[in-house]
């Protein structure tokens, strides 16, 4: 409800109470507002007619608010048919009392002896005039034949002098047919003549004189007389005499007939007198009533209004909405009422953004983490104080070979369970929490060495464990790469102790061999013969093979080049075609494009690989394959995938976790550097070798290069 | 509330003439050119209904008024109406000297008779009245006179005045009537 509204209902109201007013006004007065009256009905009824549609219309609108249960609208029923009733009782009981009031006082002024009295007031004042107009008929009856007998004197004189004598006002003759004659006026101002009808002068002597009286203007009683006038010549006419009835009786009488009229008319205006009163307060019960529907409207709205406003605020904040606010218009109960809600909402809102700041914090607390955790090299597995695993980094997940998500929120009783082979590795009980362990696991990618930290959290404080962290390494390249460093050192230093002494021994026999071969003879020199032989034959055996450790320790620099790799495959395959146990398949993928690589070094890869395989095949007749794949499936495009499979018995699988190690060899004959010198070969290209046995038997080295030369620091890291 | 919405329909449909009720008519019109003055003479019948004589008998003053119009006939539109007047009758009746008043209202002449039929005789007959100087009237256009008679239920008295509004039987009038007017 706003100011606009509030001013049209006080205009309204005032409006209704000004026709009310001239309503009753023209009731009462009915001489002065008497035109004014149907007007002002008229109005009232139209004044009704619009608080009842306005009133209409708010019911309208409230049923609909019920219809649609909006809030508010209940209350303002309850207080609308309040206000009604309240409003009702009051103006019905007045309304019936004035009805039954004014009934009874109207009737009551028509008591019967009033009426009766007045009746013969008027008898009697009829009777009294009559008494005193007798002598008007002798005396003019008289005039009448002194006129007709006047002898020569002129009829306008004898009437002059005859209405001196009578006292009349006025005197006139008629000709029998009512045309005037001649007449004598008292002045100008005397009443009018009446013009007797034709034919009355007959029946005038027929009955004598008659006599009228009558009311003129608003003060005189008049009397009339008709007297017959026979002529000299036996002519009929009429003399009109009149006269104006003097005294107080006159006065009187027309007081009783005033009286008598008013009072007759009011007796005849009974009934519309009543239905007039009765209509006006009807109209007057109405606009009452209908204004009062109508301001039940508006104070039920006005008090409703902030009700209303509460519950749907309410509802918003039960709904989550903090920011919504209750106007704080009124000063009463009601506006505290708001302003304490609106207060309750604000302290909610703050104490929720703090909570979410709060949140948020934390939350992107956990996402850095998260992410920390996601790019550390290292396995990261922490686990509750239940027990449970609490998290598995990225890292942690490759490494292990985990499906990644699965564990997380399970035991690690079961995931011990499932992976025994883990249970080196996340051990609860160091000895101290912090310190390092290195073990070693056999995991999807091989046995491999991992260095581990455990770490309890929440350790060394009264409190009980709040569970713990291990982080681990995979230290599997550093510790071959150091044992690599170390078996360098230790072939170096062989070759060039061993290379030393073997020299003169290979010249020693030689010369023993020239020298005492010729003077011996027989079954000596036989001896002699084979022993220097077998000597050289040694010598240089182990020549070849101080030759092997000194290659595997140092090598040349690498000179990188483009190179067919399909060319450099088919030279190499060349050499073993003419071997007749052997069958050499070559399969190179047909768009493969030069790589940038030591062709050298990628020789000594394919004559190694290929050597292996003949080895490992014996005497067995399967082929040998050797694949040239460009951009291998599961793996960088970028790279070239070189397989050498055979036939042969597999690798042992203990031998599969050391196979790359020098001296490590599966054949009875071999230094066990062949795959070192590969793998060594391999990582100075950027590259890497693996092994599998193959499941329709035999086994396979794969050694993927990158095409293009490796980075200075990946070289440095290989050639190490 | 419904009878008072009836009520306020009968005030707004019940305006004098709506329903012409055949209490008075016009029996004779005639005209005459006098010293160039037009003169109307007419006669009409009243007859008064049992409504009205029980009024009159009560004290309650009856207003005739005879409405004459001077117009002329236009073509597609309504008649022109060139000059109007009114003359105003007051009838009433004297309980002491039992007569009936007649008062014209335009002249304040009045006159008193012993019988109702007389007092309305003399206001039925309108004689020698003038209506209009020749000279305000255009020469070639052709004038008429229309008359009607009707009872002027606004000077009743204030009660009765709203029953005259509501309760039928008070709206008395002639229809109208027109005659060309001549010398």
């Amino acid at each position: 409800m706003n100011k606009a509204s509030t001013v049209l209902l006080l205009v309204a109201l005032a409006i209704v109470g000004a026709a009310l007013y001239l309503l009753s006004l023209s009731t009462a007065h009915s001489e002065t507002f008497g035109q004014w009256h149907l007007w002002l009905i008229a109005a009232n009824i139209v004044v009704a007619l619009g608080l009842i549609t306005v009133i209409a219309l708010n019911i309208w609108r409230l049923v609909h608010a019920l219809r649609r249960s909006r809030t508010g609208a209940r209350l303002t029923v309850r207080l609308v048919v309040l206000f009604t009733a309240l409003a009702m009782l009051p103006v019905g009981a007045v309304f019936y009392f004035s009805v039954q009031f004014i009934n009874r006082s109207i009737d009551s002024w028509f008591t019967l002896n009033v009426g009766s009295a007045l009746n013969d007031a008027l008898v009697l004042s009829r009777e009294a005039l009559a008494g005193e107009t007798g002598p008007y008929a002798g005396a003019s009856a008289q005039a009448a034949r002194m006129l007709a007998n006047r002898g020569p004197e002129p009829l306008g004189t004898a009437l002059n002098r005859l209405r001196r004598q009578l006292g009349a006002d006025a005197l006139g003759v008629y000709a029998s047919d009512g045309r005037p004659v001649e007449a004598s006026m008292a002045g100008t101002s005397a009443v009018p003549l009446a013009v007797p009808a034709s034919g009355m002068a007959a029946k005038l002597v027929q009955h004598g004189s008659q006599v009228e009286l009558f009311s003129h203007g608003g003060d005189g009683l008049y009397v009339r007389v008709f007297a017959p006038m026979r002529t000299v010549g036996g002519r009929y006419r009429v003399l009109e005499a009149q006269y104006k009835v003097a005294g107080q009786s006159s006065v009187l009488a027309r007081r009783v007939e005033a009286a008598y009229s008013r009072y007759q008319e009011l007796q005849y205006m009974r009934q519309p007198l009543k239905t007039s009163f009765t209509l006006t307060l009807s109209l007057v019960l109405l606009l009452s009533l209908l204004a009062a529907i109508w301001a039940a409207f508006f104070a039920a709205r006005r008090v409703a209004e902030p009700v209303r406003e509460l519950a749907r605020a309410a509802q918003a904040v039960g709904h989550g909405d903090f920011k919504v606010r209750v106007p704080e218009k009124n000063r009463d109960e009601i506006g505290f009422l708001a302003q304490a809600f609106n207060d309750m909402t604000e302290h909610l809102a703050r104490t929720r953004a703090a909570a979410d700041r709060g949140q948020r914090a934390l939350e992107a607390e956990r996402t850095w983490l998260a992410t920390v955790l996601g790019a550390l090299s290292a396995g990261v597995v922490t686990r509750d104080a239940q027990g449970n695993l609490r998290s598995i980094n990225a890292a942690a997940t490759r490494m292990l070979g985990l499906e990644p998500g699965r564990w997380v929120g399970r035991s690690l009783d079961q995931l011990l369970q499932a992976h025994p082979e883990f249970a080196a590795l996340l051990r609860s009980e160091s000895p101290q929490s912090g310190s390092l362990y290195d073990v070693r696991v056999l995991l999807p990618a091989g046995d491999r060495t991992l260095r581990a930290g455990y770490t309890e959290l929440g350790a060394g404080t009264s409190t009980p464990s709040a569970g713990c962290v291990w982080i681990f390494e995979d230290v599997t390249e550093f510790v071959m790469a150091q044992r690599k460093a170390a078996w360098g050192e230790v072939a170096r230093r062989l070759a060039h102790e061993i290379k030393n002494p073997l020299t003169p021994i290979q010249l020693a026999a030689e010369r023993l061999r020239r020298r005492c071969l010729g003077a011996l003879k027989g079954r000596e020199a036989e001896i002699l013969d084979r022993g220097t032989a077998t000597i050289v034959s040694q010598v240089q055996a182990m020549l070849a093979m101080v030759d092997a450790f000194s290659a595997y320790a140092k090598s040349p620099p690498l000179a990188f080049s483009e190179v067919d790799l399909s060319a450099l495959l088919r030279e190499v395959a060349d050499l073993y075609r003419g071997r007749a146990d052997l069958q050499l398949e070559v399969t190179t993928s047909p768009r493969l494009e030069p790589i940038t690589a030591d062709s050298a070094r990628l020789r000594q890869i394919l004559h190694n690989l290929i050597k292996n395989a003949i080895e490992a095949q014996e005497d067995r007749p399967g082929p040998i394959r050797v694949l040239l794949v460009a951009g291998p499936a599961g793996e960088d495009p970028q790279t070239v995938a070189l397989c050498v499979q055979d036939e042969g018995p597999g690798f042992a699988p203990q031998l599969l976790a050391h196979a790359f190690e020098p001296y490590v060899s599966g054949k009875a004959r071999g230094t066990g550097l062949g795959l070192a010198l590969v793998r060594k070969l391999a990582e100075e290209h950027g590259g890497t070798v693996s092994l599998h046995n193959l499941s329709r038997g035999g086994a396979e080295v794969r050694v993927t290069l990158p095409r293009r030369r490796p980075s200075l620091k990946l070289l440095q890291g290989g050639v190490s | 509330m419904a009878w008072a919405l009836l009520l306020f329909a009968a005030s707004i449909g019940m305006a004098p003439g709506a329903h012409a009720d055949p209490a008075f008519a016009i029996e004779r019109i005639s005209t005459e050119l006098e010293q160039g003055v037009y003169y109307v003479n007419a006669d009409f019948r009243i007859e008064l209904n049992q409504r009205a004589d029980e009024a009159l008998d009560n004290g309650v003053a009856l207003t005739f008024v005879i409405q004459i119009h001077i117009q002329h006939h236009r073509l597609w539109l309504w008649n022109s109406v060139d000059a109007n007047l009114t003359e105003r009758y007051r009838l009433r009746y004297y309980p002491l000297t039992e007569r009936y008043r007649v008062a014209n209202l335009n002249s304040s002449a009045q006159q008193s008779y012993a019988t109702l039929s007389k007092a309305l005789s003399a206001i039925s007959r309108v004689r020698h009245l003038p209506v209009i100087d020749a000279t305000l009237l255009d020469a070639d256009t052709a004038y008429y006179v229309a008359m009607r008679m009707v009872l002027d239920t606004k000077q009743l008295p204030g009660p009765l005045k709203i029953m005259a509004r509501i309760v039928p039987g008070w709206q008395l009038s002639s229809n109208w009537r027109e005659v060309r007017l001549k010398p």
